[in-house]
């Protein structure tokens, strides 16, 4: 029996995979898309379809044209909304080979938590999560990676001052053990009047700076605890923030706590020069993912530190209505342009160098608070700073798939 | 004679413990007993060096409002003979050659810093300091000798070394004088 498949029987198989594959050409055209990339299209507006398609096409052909260094190549990330709500986010990438071969590669990511109704069947929903999952984690290192700098120094400082305190210290406990030697030999010493001894003592004790130590020592003291304290607090932090817990899902939060632990990083990475001011009304506890609403205060407080200047100053207000809680976080920094204000939830999209941004912070912020059944809003003015304003409901709604996963 | 330092960092509690390493030296290495100033806030700090005379300048280099690099080329201005170290977390190469080109500064310490180095350092750069300011006394002393300079030029520089600034006095354009009243 032959197992040579024909072309037929290649489109059947092609078919029947849950992965969408699409063929292209030499000029880098779609030729083919199996069952489930048409379907992938089929979810597009009608617009947009021929878009998408196009979105998967290989470098333009002046890009093709330049002549080109090994290593060298070409990089399209992009954001396509779909119809039912959410979006995809496309990353095209070329390089030419040594050898005069081509490389491209196109990844396809659902990119917010909103998926279109009926888009996805039981097994890529699932798939979908765990991709969704590992960019959440993705982004979350790499806002930790972005901060790792600052918080090398944060934690440097008190290690500087704790350290040689130490070694101050063992100079002073050394200069008094000699003294309550000194004081043994004084008591033992026979012949010689109270005065006479005292006399001794007093010397001794000027040789050593006997009240300098006195003065010196509780301070020290003090300030070494303080240092310490401080790492504990900043290695606590960054724990409670980064803490990986797959499993932990919706409970009972204080909103405030949360706010707290996220501040405290951010305080302690972005120096003296920003002030930060909190004001707390008082809230109920809130059903929601501890760790994924740290993530989300993170990336909006790193953002706003990154805004604002010398004399920057950030703002956080809570507050509640009936059923929901907000927190408004204002900065006083740059703003965000116009133009560029609808986009900024976009996945991929970001106005940060190379390297300092992945884009993907806010999108994710957003599939976070939309999972909660909340929602995250911005305004903002060029000069003036932006605001965003998270809301959460206090207790989440019983048919939420996420609660209930 | 007292030496007479200036420390400057943010940070005040680091400020305590640069003083408490400092000051275990003790006179009897230091060859005198040593006087320490320590500023949290680089523009208190130039304000005492625009009239307080100082043998060294230890700073940090990573500051909220102004670097380290920054306040040392302020501070050579008003005292160009002064002995600078630069205490930093981040010796990255950039950072090093500004210092030693810029500011022709005497060491740089790493954070956290070794007490022993540090204690080194301070020794060793307050050696050179007192060198060199003999050497300009004697080159003077010389210079008067040989007629080249004025006994009046000499004592001048002399006076400017004591006190830095006493030698340029500031006019208003009907010709009065600014008298800084803090000075007095």
């Amino acid at each position: 029996m032959s197992l040579a498949a024909t072309p037929l029987d290649a489109q059947v198989i092609l078919d029947s995979l849950p992965l969408s594959v699409i063929l292209l050409d030499q000029e880098g055209r779609v030729r083919h898309a199996n069952a489930a990339a048409r379907r992938l299209a089929s979810v597009v507006s009608a617009g947009v379809t021929e878009g998408l398609l196009s979105l998967v096409e290989g470098p333009p052909p002046e890009v093709r044209a330049r002549p080109q260094a090994a290593g060298d190549g070409w990089e399209d990330r992009r954001a396509c909304a779909l119809e039912g709500g959410g979006s995809l986010g496309i990353v095209r990438q070329w390089r030419p080979c040594a050898d005069g071969s081509e490389l491209t590669s196109v990844t396809i990511r659902p990119a917010s938590a909103v998926q279109p109704p009926g888009a996805m069947a039981g097994p890529e929903q699932e798939k979908q999560l765990l991709e969704r999952q590992s960019l959440v984690h993705a982004e979350k290192l790499a806002t930790v990676g972005q901060l790792a700098a600052g918080m090398a120094h944060e934690i440097n400082n008190p290690i500087c001052y704790v350290q040689s305190n130490l070694g101050s210290l063992q100079d002073y406990v050394n200069k008094l053990f000699g003294l309550v030697e000194v004081c043994e030999e004084i008591i033992r010493e026979e012949g010689s009047t109270t005065a006479g001894k005292l006399t001794t003592l007093d010397a001794r004790k000027q040789a050593i700076d006997f009240p300098m130590i006195v003065e010196d020592l509780p301070l020290l003291l003090a300030e070494s605890r303080e240092g310490v304290e401080r790492i504990r607090q900043i290695v606590q932090n960054l724990r409670d923030f980064s803490r990986i817990d797959a499993t932990e899902g919706f409970r009972l939060f204080d909103i405030h706590r949360a706010i707290e632990t996220t501040l405290g990083i951010v305080r302690s990475l972005s120096g003296n020069s920003i002030g930060f001011a909190t004001y707390f009304e008082e809230l109920p506890l809130v059903e929601c993912n501890p760790t994924e609403l740290n993530q989300v205060l993170m990336n909006i407080l790193v953002n706003g530190t990154q805004a604002v200047g010398q004399n920057g100053l950030i703002e956080i207000h809570t507050g509640r209505g009936p059923h929901h809680v907000w927190i408004e976080i204002k900065d006083n920094g740059c703003g965000i342009e116009e133009h560029v204000l609808p986009r900024i939830f976009e996945p991929f999209f970001t106005t940060k160098e190379v390297g300092r941004g992945t884009g993907l912070g806010l999108s994710i912020s957003y599939g976070i608070i939309k999972k909660h059944g909340g929602d995250l809003t911005v305004r903002s003015r060029v000069g003036a700073g932006t605001v965003f304003l998270i809301t959460l409901p206090v207790k989440q709604a019983r048919g939420n798939p996420a609660f209930t996963e | 004679m007292t030496y007479k330092l200036l420390l400057l960092d943010d940070e005040p509690a680091i400020l305590s413990a640069l003083s408490r390493v400092i000051n275990r030296i003790g006179a009897e290495r230091l060859g005198a007993p040593c006087r320490i100033s320590a500023y949290t806030d680089a523009s208190l700090a130039l304000t005492s060096l625009q009239s307080e005379p100082y043998d060294l300048v230890i700073t940090d280099f990573r500051m909220p409002a102004m670097s380290g690099l920054d306040f040392l080329r302020e501070a050579i201005r008003y005292q160009p003979d002064i002995a600078r170290i630069i205490i930093s977390g981040h010796a990255d190469l950039p950072t090093m050659v500004a210092a030693i080109n810029d500011t022709q500064v005497f060491r740089f310490v790493g954070k956290p810093w070794d007490d022993n180095e540090l204690q080194l350092a301070v020794i060793q750069a307050l050696h050179v300091y007192t060198l060199s300011r003999e050497n300009q006394r004697l080159a003077d002393l010389v210079r008067v000798q040989q007629g080249t300079i004025s006994r009046q030029e000499a004592e001048l520089r002399q006076l400017e070394s004591e006190c830095p600034g006493i030698t340029r006095v500031e006019r208003d354009e009907r010709g009065a004088i600014y008298l800084d009243e803090d000075n007095l």
